[in-house]
């Protein structure tokens, strides 16, 4: 048992704090005990220091299962920062030569951050059978439950996975979690009984939460061009299309005069950086981004986060969300929406999983099954599947409780659009939560409600003047600026 | 002008072309077919522009040209510029061109244009002293290749280098190139710009943009080649290894020593069919080949005679149907020979 002593001085001095925020300590005890957990920790209170304490703690290498490339790069990139160069991210950016090189030196990491994907090639998962793992970490386990079955069913092979590598103490990481997903989580995980599930309240009281209706796609874009003109910056707004997100971006730019990025996976990987620092140097005001952006983004400022697009389930809303008022300042959260937004998503929501007749043309047509797999989301994921050893049959059951799971996941979006109660209410009954605070004014918007915003903001201390786009087109400065010279 | 609007420049209104050639000249995606239609538009210098163009990106914007009247479609898919297309293509070459076309063929361009970011963000954090910094590069092959050239040199060697060489060489570019160019990096303090962000301060489209930093970060390299510079390891590890080149020239050195066609494809445990396609490939690549060796000018007058003066009408099948006794490999070193000689080559 390690004393309380002994955690406070390693906390210190690795990671220079002197007190843990809220479910952090009893998630490190837990796992230095060696028991498994699964922890539902609210957005911003810090999940990845739990592991990185683990690991940098007992000096055993810690395998972190992560979903996205931006997430695993940003968090490879951060642990450098902090002056740990035993890390390195094992994807598919990676060329043969690199990925070879890095499994034949695989002790010598000690958090390797690891796409899903990737443990289904033999030669990563007999390298890792190596090693002395000390921790398997499975960072944002919803994932399991809300992507696993629609386009990552690798996800679904994390349990098997844990066998292989002769089930080593896990840790479940994700911001929101209901009881089913929960239980999908540890079920798929193969945790067994004796797991603790370490649950704190997802609720984030300096979050007003609001819903606005708009006739139509033009009066939504002027209501929003107004918000942003009144709203204290930094922002960010949410869209379900990459399109729409580079177009209402150039509208935000033109009408008025912040500084407005778009976000988005279309976007080089450059820009996507530049994006992304320059919006945490506070250079950017406003970013303009589908779902690609946010994950690991850790900026505390942020005073708004307005949804233009309905969100595809309050699961990923709340996540979205999350990334507001990380300061503990007050924030908003906005959906705008208008009627057609619902076709779209439900459109979104279905059109990535394979109909039974598309599947009955796969069956018949194994070779238009391996084409079609290299270019269209469904036939890839019918191809995974069936790579996977499951039938036709079974697909076809899977994919259909998917689709019901996904217009009820839309019904229940919309039953928080128009309910007519309190929003916090609504959304911590939904997480299962049995304390909910009383409806206060800084609350949530009720139906029909007109709000000023402005009430929200004035007594917080916010930025709300716009970045003057900086630098002039001098290239000698750029340099002089990169490089001191004596 | 949108991205789109750059592919008209490998298009003309004379002559029809495949769309899905120039596809595969630009993601270096290379038969022998491709490099002879690659040949017969005199578009071989744009191989492996693009490496990681998406087909269903370039297919579409061709589809999109054709719509708003820029190109205009045949039946058996090739294409060609509309006069619409044709002024349009006119305005795009007053605009930013590549100056090192070859460059891209015979490198990866991409990951040296995330070389040279990296080193400088590592020299820039090196000349302030800072050991700790959120690294702009997530390539792990520009990554080692960073620290091997530090194993050998040292953090002021690269800081003093990547100044000196970028000052020598920008000197000579427009200050609008330069300040573009420059504003990509990041390094001390120092974020970078968005291709947009760029576009937007310099009154150029995002293509525009995207073209000169291709143009300088291929030209910089080059220079930094040229001139055996102390950095040069860290981009010549990025030259290309192409295999299909390669294979074609060993053929092409084994059959001038003197070995056959059947002697070549048993030494290297090919069919005869393979080292015929290397010799094809050979004859449209390297400048001396020795068309000599496989017919005679005679041969070559009585083949020309039946088929039309411009060699992208001719068609092998039409000539069999006629019973004129050649063999494909022979019908296509004589059109090889005969566009090198058209092209002046």
């Amino acid at each position: 048992m390690v004393s309380e002593k002994e955690l406070y001085a390693h906390l210190k001095q690795e990671f220079g704090f002197t007190r843990f925020k809220a479910g952090q300590k009893q998630v490190i005890q837990r796992l230095l005990a060696g028991g498994s957990t699964v922890a539902i920790l609210p957005t911003g209170t810090g999940k990845s220091l739990c592991y990185q304490f683990v690991g940098t703690y007992t000096n055993q290498t810690v395998l972190i299962i992560s979903p996205l490339l931006s997430l695993m790069q940003d968090q490879v990139e951060q642990l450098r920062l902090k002056g740990e160069k035993r890390v390195v991210a094992l994807n598919s950016n990676l060329s043969y030569a690199a990925k070879k090189q890095i499994l034949a030196n695989l002790h010598q990491y000690l958090f390797i951050y690891l796409a899903p994907e990737m443990l289904n090639n033999p030669v990563v998962l007999a390298a890792l059978t190596d090693i002395d793992l000390g921790l398997l970490v499975v960072d944002e386990a919803h994932c399991i439950s809300a992507w696993g079955p629609d386009f990552r069913p690798d996800y679904l092979q994390l349990g098997k996975l844990r066998q292989k590598l002769g089930f080593p103490v896990t840790l479940a990481l994700t911001a929101t979690a209901t009881k089913r997903v929960t239980s999908d989580m540890m079920r798929s995980l193969k945790l067994g009984r004796k797991v603790k599930v370490i649950r704190n309240s997802v609720d984030r009281p300096n979050i007003f939460l609001a819903v606005e209706k708009s006739a139509d796609t033009q009066e939504k874009n002027q209501r929003l061009i107004q918000l942003i003109r009144s709203l204290p910056a930094p922002g960010l707004i949410y869209f379900s299309s990459k399109k729409q997100c580079d177009q209402i971006c150039a509208l935000l730019n033109a009408k008025s005069k912040l500084t407005v990025a778009s976000y988005h996976a279309g976007l080089p990987a450059g820009d996507r950086y530049a994006v992304q620092q320059q919006f945490l140097g506070g250079q950017i005001d406003l970013i303009c981004a589908t779902s690609a952006f946010g994950m690991g983004i850790n900026k505390p400022d942020i005073r708004y986060v307005i949804h233009y697009h309905l969100p595809e389930n309050l699961e990923s809303y709340l996540q979205e969300i999350g990334r507001a008022g990380r300061d503990g300042q007050q924030s908003l959260a906005l959906i705008l929406y208008s009627e057609q937004d619902r076709g779209l998503q439900q459109h979104l929501a279905l059109s990535a999983l394979p109909t039974n007749a598309e599947l009955e043309i796969l069956q018949n047509s194994p070779q238009l099954l391996e084409k079609s797999s290299q270019e269209n989301q469904s036939a890839q994921l019918v191809w995974r599947y069936m790579q996977m050893g499951v039938s036709f049959p079974q697909m076809s059951a899977v994919f259909s409780q998917r689709r019901t799971e996904k217009l009820q996941a839309l019904q229940q979006i919309l039953a928080y659009v128009n309910t007519q109660g309190c929003r916090r209410k609504f959304i911590l009954r939904y997480f299962d939560e049995t304390k909910t605070p009383q409806h206060f004014r800084k609350c949530c918007q009720l139906a029909n409600e007109s709000f000023d915003y402005q009430q929200l903001f004035d007594l917080a201390k916010t930025k709300n003047e716009p970045n003057i786009f900086a630098g002039g087109n001098d290239y000698e400065q750029i340099l002089k600026n990169l490089f001191k010279t004596d | 002008m949108n991205d789109n609007d750059w592919w008209l420049l490998f298009f003309t209104a004379k002559q029809k072309r495949r769309p899905a050639v120039i596809r595969q000249l630009l993601t270096k995606r290379l038969s022998s077919s491709t490099l002879f239609w690659g040949l017969r538009y005199q578009l071989l210098e744009i191989i492996g522009f693009f490496p990681k163009l998406e087909a269903s990106t370039f297919d579409q914007g061709i589809q999109k040209l054709v719509e708003q009247g820029f190109l205009s479609q045949d039946p058996d898919d090739t294409v060609k510029l509309t006069e619409r297309g044709r002024s349009k293509k006119q305005e795009l070459l007053t605009g930013p061109t590549l100056g090192a076309p070859r460059f891209f063929c015979e490198h990866r361009v991409t990951e040296i244009n995330q070389m040279l970011k990296l080193i400088v963000q590592v020299a820039s954090e090196a000349s302030y002293g800072n050991s700790r910094y959120y690294v702009a590069v997530d390539n792990f092959e520009c990554q080692q290749m960073i620290k091997q050239w530090l194993h050998q040199y040292d953090l002021q060697t690269l800081h003093k280098n990547i100044l000196l060489e970028l000052k020598s060489f920008l000197e000579n570019e427009s200050p609008q190139k330069a300040w573009i160019f420059c504003a990509q990096f990041s390094g001390h303090q120092v974020l970078p710009k968005t291709v947009a962000q760029m576009a937007q301060q310099t009154g150029l489209t995002t293509l525009e943009i995207k073209i000169i930093l291709l143009d300088l970060t291929s030209r910089f390299a080059s220079h930094l080649l040229q001139k055996n510079s102390l950095l040069a390891p860290m981009i010549k590890h990025f030259e290309n290894q192409n295999v299909l080149f390669k294979k074609s020239r060993q053929a092409l050195q084994l059959f001038l020593n003197g070995k056959s066609i059947q002697q070549i494809a048993q030494y290297n445990a090919v069919k005869e069919s393979t080292v015929r396609e290397y010799l094809l490939n050979a004859a449209i690549l390297e400048r001396d080949f020795p068309f000599a060796s496989f017919f005679t000018d005679q041969e070559e007058e009585l083949l020309t005679a039946r088929l039309p003066a411009d060699i992208d009408q001719w068609s092998y099948r039409e000539l069999m149907s006629e019973q004129v006794q050649v063999s494909f490999f022979n019908y296509r070193l004589v059109a090889i020979k005969r566009s090198h000689e058209e092209f002046g080559q």
